[in-house]
């Protein structure tokens, strides 16, 4: 009862109007420690190397710097980075 | 899942080389704006990246290519329809596998392990024979063998049963079984009875139990006499029928006689002995020793050897036959050596004929020869019980009346 509860705040808080607009903006990213990155609304691929990856997210470009990155899915609007992530830049 | 389903669809890796910088990051970006999806990418060195792609999205990427200026070079090949493409070529492979899931299919369908439990007194052998001619023989085809109409004929044919489930799973069968107490031999007397003297003798003791006993101790009956009548006699002058019961110990007179040839034939052993193993393997016979079945004068024993796989028995089992060789000789008997023979027959009469309360009392033992014959005959008095039940008939109050009714 309490996880459906959970769900439902989860998905009320991801449709809200503030989330589209800032996904819309510069795209909506789950962290998943410093080992997972996974972008919503990426517009592709600007820089691919191992120690960064540039990446087009809305307005923004997005800068994952690390060790061992590589882009484990990629698909029109979304993509999954994985590796040592050390900083995430916004660029503008 | 993923993994399984890409697998499924099939899928291609391949590297992608651009002159320039950014080349192959265009050709990445496109195609996945293009609805292709792009997994398992690693950069490979200067300007060049190594990705993979569904097998059949892998040619609409030229054009892309084409564009970005960057070069595709396939790499590896993954996926159900490659690995069908390679067994292709390989057709006794594919001929295997399709006969592996044939007889697969065909043996699952049969039962192949039958086992008896719960049984005390019958033996297992006659109980699988029954089941055998009733249809459940290991290689039964599952559909056709009716559970329930198989317990029923398996009740019909052994009374002794009380209870009997046949249960199957997969391809074994377990005829499950609980055998009945038989009725004891003092009750199962249904109707009034007396009981007779089997023998002539004199009466040594006698104990009734239930009846009028007709003699007493001491006294001289001969064969087929009254002993106890099962018509007994209350205060009030009234009869009454019952199942006569008692104990007559008799002194009796008895002769047993043995015969024994004197010349016999004797099977000795040679000691040459020949080993045959054999596989039945699902119902099948094979032989494994390429030796056929000796000629002449053999006598065989067989030993059964069956698989067992975490006590489940399997339907694999080595069968040794041992063989050994004898030869048939003529053996003249001292009289001794025939004395010895015929007194074993006769002691084995006396055990049969007086049971376990009867002794002997005295004997006389008389030998002659004749005809090429050893004959011994014992004249013993016997101490022993004469009772027998003997059943009192009675006419059925219906077959009175119809007497009746003809007579008028």
């Amino acid at each position: 009862m309490k996880q459906e509860k959970s769900e439902r705040q989860k998905e009320s808080f991801l449709l809200s109007p503030g989330v589209v607009a800032s996904a819309a903006a510069g795209g909506y990213m789950e962290l998943y420690g410093n080992r997972r990155a996974v972008v919503e609304g990426s517009g592709g691929v600007l820089e691919y190397d191992p120690q960064q990856i540039r990446i087009r997210a809305g307005r923004f470009c997005i800068r994952f710097s690390g060790r061992n990155l590589c882009i484990r899915c990629m698909t029109g609007n979304s993509m999954v980075i994985e590796g040592f992530i050390a900083g995430i830049e916004y660029q503008i | 899942m993923i993994k399984l389903t890409r697998w499924l669809s099939g899928w291609v890796e391949f590297s992608i080389a651009g002159k320039k910088k950014g080349q192959a990051e265009r050709f990445l970006t496109l195609c996945a704006r293009s609805g292709f999806v792009l997994w398992g990418m690693q950069a490979g060195g200067q300007e060049s990246f190594r990705c993979r792609v569904r097998a059949s999205e892998y040619a609409e990427l030229r054009p892309y290519a084409r564009k970005c200026r960057v070069k595709l070079r396939l790499m590896r090949r993954r996926g159900l329809v490659f690995w069908m493409k390679k067994l292709g070529k390989r057709k006794g492979l594919v001929l295997g596998s399709v006969w592996f899931c044939l007889i697969l299919w065909i043996l699952s369908g049969r039962y192949w392990v039958i086992t008896v439990s719960g049984n005390q007194q019958l033996a297992q052998q006659s109980l699988l024979q029954a089941a055998g001619e009733e249809g459940l023989f290991l290689g039964a085809v599952r559909e056709e063998i009716d559970e329930k109409a198989l317990a029923a004929a398996l009740m019909q044919r052994f009374p002794e049963i009380s209870w009997v489930s046949v249960n199957t799973r997969m391809c074994s069968a377990e005829i499950c079984l609980e055998e009945g107490v038989p009725k004891p031999e003092e009750e199962s007397g249904e109707g009034p009875s007396n009981v007779l003297a089997t023998i002539d003798g004199q009466i040594l003791s006698i104990d009734t139990f239930d009846g009028t006993a007709m003699v007493q101790a001491g006294d001289a009956v001969t064969k087929g006499q009254l002993l106890i009548s099962g018509v007994k006699e209350d205060r009030q002058g009234g009869n009454t029928l019952v199942y006569a019961r008692g104990k007559i110990v008799a002194r009796t007179r008895r002769t047993f006689t043995a015969e024994i040839p004197l010349e016999q034939t004797v099977s000795t052993e040679t000691g040459k002995t020949k080993t045959r193993w054999g596989l039945q393997f699902f119902g099948m016979n094979l032989p494994v020793t390429l030796r056929t079945q000796p000629k002449g004068t053999w006598r065989k024993e067989s030993l059964e050897i069956p698989a067992t796989l975490l006590d489940t028995p399997l339907p694999i089992l080595l069968t040794e036959e041992v063989w050994h060789e004898y030869r048939e000789e003529e053996v003249t008997l001292n009289r001794k050596e025939a004395e010895e023979r015929a007194w074993k027959i006769v002691n084995l009469q006396q055990a049969e004929l007086l049971g376990k309360e009867g002794r002997i009392l005295t004997e006389t033992s008389k030998t002659a020869v004749r005809e090429g014959k050893l004959i011994l005959t014992v004249q013993a008095e016997c101490q022993e019980e004469i009772g027998k039940n003997s059943q009192i008939l009675l006419e059925d109050d219906d077959v009175k009346n119809k007497q009746e009714n003809k007579g008028k």
